[in-house]
């Protein structure tokens, strides 16, 4: 069924003669917008830029990455650290090529020695 | 015309301010406007709650009114996007039609009004809001098309198909057009 120009009209009319109405606000409205006005100030979080909210989002990763960067950075985790190496080597002990080192050390001594006796 | 536009601007600038006593002024002209346009839109019971933090919203939002646009569009926008945002968060307890409700001199206006109040809850919530502000706030199309975000062709054919709905909506109740 069309709804053509008439029929528009008419509804028009009908919507303009009975405009439905509100029911009358109740005694002290504005009194009681004024109350939550000044409730809502008092609340420094409601007085926060609207901005700040969003920025959250990408404030909270940023931070944390930043965060996490510089307690690796300063934190003692490299091998080239001095102190660290020294810790390392007081734990674990010599290193095998350094006891390897003292034996070839010995022999050589040891050889010599002995050509030298052969000398005399 | 640019006088009143000084006005407002003078107003808005005081209750930025923190002018409570101005913002009674904009309160005064603006407060049957909200409680209308969000009565029609909804039609909830919890009226007086949502047309408080239509007021709250425009105190908050003042300082950021840009002077682009009318202020009586933004305030509608404000109170449209309230009723809106309360439909859909279901925040809306609907209000049972009955005889005390309004300002009514005759019983067959009550009874008309009635129906007008029934068959818009019987629109999908899109045609709804053109209806209302369109026919029932007579607002311009480009009016309503700033106010809900929408292109002015949209509006108009909204409209349309929103009169043809409840026009047949009211048929079915017995109203003869």
């Amino acid at each position: 069924m069309s709804f053509d120009s008439d029929k528009e009209k008419k509804l028009e009319a009908f919507l303009k003669k009975n405009n439905p109405i509100p029911p009358d606000a109740k005694l002290g409205e504005y009194q009681r917008i004024l109350r939550a006005l000044e409730n809502n100030k008092s609340s420094w979080w409601k007085n926060i830029s609207e901005f700040f909210w969003p920025s959250l989002k990408w404030l909270v990763p940023v931070g944390t990455a930043a965060i996490l960067t510089f307690i690796f950075w300063t934190a003692p985790f490299s091998k080239y650290d001095p102190e660290v190496e020294q810790a390392l080597a007081m734990m674990m002990g010599p290193y095998p090529s350094e006891i390897n080192g003292d034996l070839e050390e010995d022999w050589l001594s040891l050889a010599e020695m002995v050509s030298q006796q052969d000398r005399i | 015309m640019e006088k009143q536009g000084h006005q407002i601007n003078n107003l808005i600038e005081q209750i930025s301010g923190g002018n409570l006593k101005n913002f009674s002024e904009l309160y005064e002209t603006h407060a049957l406007l909200v409680r209308s346009v969000i009565y029609k839109l909804c039609h909830p019971q919890n009226l007086d709650d949502l047309v408080q933090e239509v007021f709250i919203k425009i105190w908050n939002g003042l300082p950021k009114f840009r002077m682009g646009s009318k202020l009586k569009t933004w305030i509608y926008r404000i109170a449209y996007n309230s009723a809106v945002d309360a439909l859909r968060k279901k925040k809306v307890v609907f209000q049972e039609l009955d005889e005390t409700t309004g300002k009514v001199e005759h019983r067959q206006d009550w009874f008309y009004r009635t129906l007008i109040l029934k068959g818009l809850n019987q629109l999908t919530e899109e045609h709804r809001s053109v209806l209302v502000l369109c026919c029932l706030e007579e607002l311009t199309v480009e009016e309503v098309a700033e106010i809900i975000h929408v292109p002015v062709g949209t509006v108009k054919s909204r409209v349309h198909h929103a009169k043809a709905n409840l026009y047949e909506i009211l048929k079915k109740e017995g109203v003869s057009l």
